[in-house]
């Protein structure tokens, strides 16, 4: 059983090596860890962590993905590990997310999914992908899909519209949204979102009703 | 070989990889480049408050100026420095007050009222300076000018290797001020660009910084819009800063480790991006590629 679902962002920003002197990601950071300490698992309740990320769109070095490491590295910040990684393809199809989804969501033990995912990241003129105002409506889907706690609308996210937007959570969405539906009913329990560099940052923490 | 040495300079110990900003501030009515901007006391004290507010880690008071010019004696110098280094130190209790005196009773008179630094920018012209410095538990600046009397210009002066002569006799310095009780951390050495050289001279210096970056000592350099640096470029004094930061940022590469300058703000960034560039600073901020 999905016992809840922390959704957090995958900006490398969010990594030691990669922060400055001052911290352009430290408040994104501190609220992806509050969620995460309140989704996790109190000592002794039992249940597992199953972080899932997404690989890299444009692989250039021997590195673990950006996802995993920055997964992990807010789940430590937060007192945890993850007791299992699920790393999907970028783009896995649907039916994909539906297969590795489905398949955690029946599985036995309560379960902490840890999802690393970002919405677009085209929205604004100096975003990363410039601006595409496709970008709203995608990221008002993904956004209303956790806010509802609804799969059906997280498994509508178009894989292609979603690549065309540098959207880098959909395929990690979707895994989470097929095990939610193989579970049993969730809600929203806490969201925020923002797009401080054009790209839509998502920090969410759904639990079973 | 690694560069760079461990500074101490009033209660402060620095790393090896530091870069300060030593901040000119000239109790005089003639120096060659804001030419008596600072000259009244009031005008020096609001000059060191711009700069501590800019970001210098150290200033240096001054009162005479290096160039030839009317007599000033020890008693002038005095008046024009001890009062105000006084004043300096109980407004600012951290600072680090460096003075440029080559005289030793001037010395011990500022070492009274707080002075942190004596900077001997005339080669030791005055033997006992280092035995005030060691007196008072202060650093104390080495430099090389070739041995020429203060305040001279060089004249038809020429060296085997100008490095080699500025090694030797820098270390000479160095280790005389040691053995004079100075802390081995409290002893900086200075190439001392253009004073008795050339601008043939203060250019291979620069080039060949590093040999002097990596004897053991820190090493300061005093760059900012002198003549080797308006030759090079042919620019007047106030056209000079852009050159003055090519050649902060080279000496920067090289290892040097406190920087005597006129613009605080523009010398301070310039050290920071080198730092960036090397390694030992991390960059201020930064979303580039990782939002």
């Amino acid at each position: 059983m999905i016992r809840a679902v922390a959704v957090v962002p995958s900006a490398p920003l969010l990594l030691p090596e990669y922060t400055g002197r001052s911290d352009a990601g430290a408040p994104l950071r501190d609220r992806a860890v509050d969620v995460l300490r309140a989704a996790l698992p109190a000592a002794g309740d039992g249940g597992s962590v199953v972080l899932v990320a997404a690989t890299d769109r444009e692989p250039r070095s021997s590195r673990p993905s950006l996802g995993r490491r920055v997964g992990s590295h807010l789940l430590r910040l937060a007192g945890a590990e993850a007791d299992e990684v699920v790393e999907v393809p970028w783009d896995v199809p649907v039916d994909g997310c539906h297969a590795i989804g489905g398949a955690l969501g029946a599985g036995p033990g309560d379960v902490v999914l840890v999802v690393v995912a970002d919405g677009s990241a085209c929205r604004g003129e100096k975003a990363p992908g410039h601006l595409d105002e496709r970008s709203f409506a995608v990221d008002d889907l993904l956004v209303e899909g956790l806010t509802t706690a609804d799969p059906g609308r997280l498994l509508a996210l178009n894989p292609d519209l979603c690549a065309d937007l540098l959207v880098h959570g959909r395929a990690p969405l979707q895994v989470a949204a097929a095990a939610m539906a193989a579970s049993g009913r969730m809600e929203c329990a806490e969201l925020e979102a923002e797009d401080p560099f054009g790209v839509l940052y998502v920090t969410a923490r759904l639990t079973a009703v | 070989m690694s560069t760079g040495a461990p500074l101490r300079l009033g209660r402060n110990d620095y790393p090896a990889a530091a870069r300060l900003v030593m901040a000119i501030v000239n109790r005089t009515p003639d120096s060659f480049y804001d030419k008596g901007l600072t000259w009244a006391e009031d005008a020096a004290l609001e000059r060191v408050r711009m700069v501590v507010d800019q970001g210098a880690d150290l200033v240096d008071i001054g009162g005479i100026k290096a160039a030839p010019g009317a007599e000033i004696d020890a008693a002038e110098e005095m008046r024009r420095v001890v009062g105000f280094v006084e004043r300096v130190r109980g407004e600012f209790p951290d600072l680090v007050i460096s003075v440029d005196t080559w005289r030793a009773e001037v010395g011990r008179a500022v070492c009274e009222v707080g002075a942190d630094v004596l900077n001997d920018a005339w080669g030791g012209a005055d033997a006992e300076l280092p035995e005030v410095a060691a007196e008072y538990g202060v650093s104390i600046v080495r430099t090389h000018t070739g041995g020429v009397t203060p305040r001279t210009r060089p004249h038809r002066i020429e060296y085997d290797d100008v490095v080699a002569d500025a090694v030797s006799s820098l270390t000479a310095q160095a280790e005389h001020a040691v053995q004079a009780g100075v802390d081995p951390a409290r002893v900086l050495i200075d190439p001392a660009h253009d004073f008795g050289k050339n601008t043939y001279h203060s250019l291979e210096l620069t080039r060949r910084l590093d040999e002097l970056t990596t004897l053991g000592w820190p090493v300061l350099v005093s760059l900012s819009n002198k003549d080797f640096v308006g030759e090079a470029l042919d620019l007047p004094v106030g056209e000079r800063l852009t050159g003055t930061l090519a050649a902060t940022a080279l000496s920067a590469w090289h290892g040097a480790q406190v920087y005597r300058a006129h613009e605080v703000v523009e010398t301070r960034q310039v050290l920071d991006l080198v730092s960036a560039v090397t390694g030992d600073l991390r960059p201020a901020r930064t979303t580039r590629g990782l939002a």
